[in-house]
């Protein structure tokens, strides 16, 4: 199954923990608030975008699944 | 459609606006469902989900679409929010027919528009338009231009700039936005006008989204530092950088409208923005703004 990262722009409060747990998908701008690489996460990363999501102390990191054919 | 319930929200100071709202809807029997709300004259009161909540009680502040209004919008009911302008289209339509709008226009955006001209043209106002209309016969419309013009704004403060001649006889639809058309003239300083309207756009912002709140604030910042000539060298490449990283990162349009508006004036003005940079402000800075900028409101500039 492949997923989509997201973040909510208005929950999130630039903690910066994705960047930290998830290097190889989010990067931080220069006000410390994160930028998705690439929304579309390969499997084998799954487990560390996963790490991330529950690791956001505002909620505002989601890994989506990505509905039918894309 | 089967609402029950329509609001017209218009802004609270626009007092003859509301004047004759209220007339025309006493005029009307069936006026019962129709409400006249006053909002803010805010870029947010013109954000559809932004708009919702304030009507709802709630802050005058986007938030996360999906749910889009249209599926959940006030008190959880689905909402259509919509220009007045879309909905006089309709109503044209509903009475004349789909054939006779597309007599008008271009054939890909038939009908007409409204266009709000300003700027260094004899008469500025509000003008109906045939879509697809170049730009050059509009000023004319508008009695030709009141001096040498250096650029025009087309799409409003989210708009594109660009050098008059190049965009006099192409069509206006793909670039229209909100309907906003400003000539700049020679006699006005381009590099007052930026800093001035990417100050207003970034203290427009609701504040709750990291990159519009910090980026657009260290844009426009880095803009009133190049006008006063006391920015250093890599100044206008910073802003370029800044911009890329706000760009798309909004809960709502203002950080890719705010980005718009300043990426290609800086590009189109590039040449001023240097000459500002190195030397300071010239006579030009302190004329009065051809672009408007509503005072914010105190708590915007909080």
């Amino acid at each position: 199954m492949s997923a989509r990262l997201r973040v909510d722009p208005i929950a999130c409060s630039g903690h910066g923990l994705c960047a930290e747990l998830f290097p190889e998908g989010v990067a931080l701008d220069d006000w410390g608030y994160p930028i998705v690489l690439d929304p579309q996460v390969p499997d084998e990363l799954l487990p560390h975008a996963r790490r991330a999501v529950a690791a956001c102390p505002a909620l505002a990191l989601r890994l989506e699944p990505v509905r039918g054919p894309r | 459609m089967g609402a029950r319930t329509v609001i017209v929200a218009v802004p609270a100071d626009a007092g003859r606006a509301r004047a004759s709202l209220a007339e025309a809807l006493a005029a009307r029997p069936d006026a019962g469902g129709v409400t006249v709300a006053p909002v803010p004259r805010r870029y947010l009161a013109g954000e559809e989900t932004a708009l919702v909540q304030h009507l709802g009680g709630g802050p005058l502040k986007p938030r996360v679409v999906p749910p889009r209004p249209s599926e959940r919008g006030l008190r959880r009911c689905p909402t259509l929010v919509q220009n007045v302008e879309t909905l006089a289209h309709l109503a044209l339509i509903a009475r004349h027919g789909a054939a006779w709008f597309r007599a008008l226009g271009a054939s890909t955006r038939p009908g007409s528009a409204l266009i709000t001209l300003s700027g260094a043209v004899a008469r500025p106002g509000v003008y109906e338009i045939e879509t697809g209309t170049a730009l050059g016969r509009i000023v004319d419309a508008a009695g030709g231009l009141s001096e040498p013009a250096r650029a025009v704004l087309t799409g409003g403060y989210f708009g594109t700039w660009a050098a008059l001649d190049a965009g006099r006889t192409a069509p206006l639809d793909a670039t229209l936005g909100c309907g906003v058309i400003c000539v700049l003239g020679e006699s006005a300083c381009p590099v007052a006008e930026l800093s001035r309207t990417a100050s207003w756009l970034a203290a427009e912002s609701a504040r709750q989204c990291g990159p519009c709140l910090h980026g657009l604030g260290a844009i426009a910042a880095a803009l009133r530092r190049i006008e006063a000539g006391g920015a250093d060298e890599v100044a206008a490449a910073r802003i370029a950088h800044w911009a890329g990283q706000v760009e798309g990162r909004g809960a709502c349009h203002l950080p890719n409208g705010a980005v718009r508006f300043v990426r290609t004036g800086l590009a189109l003005f590039a040449d001023a923005v240097e000459d500002h940079r190195r030397h300071g402000p010239c006579p030009a800075c302190g004329r009065a703004p051809v672009l408007e900028t509503f005072a914010p409101t105190a708590a915007a500039a909080a």
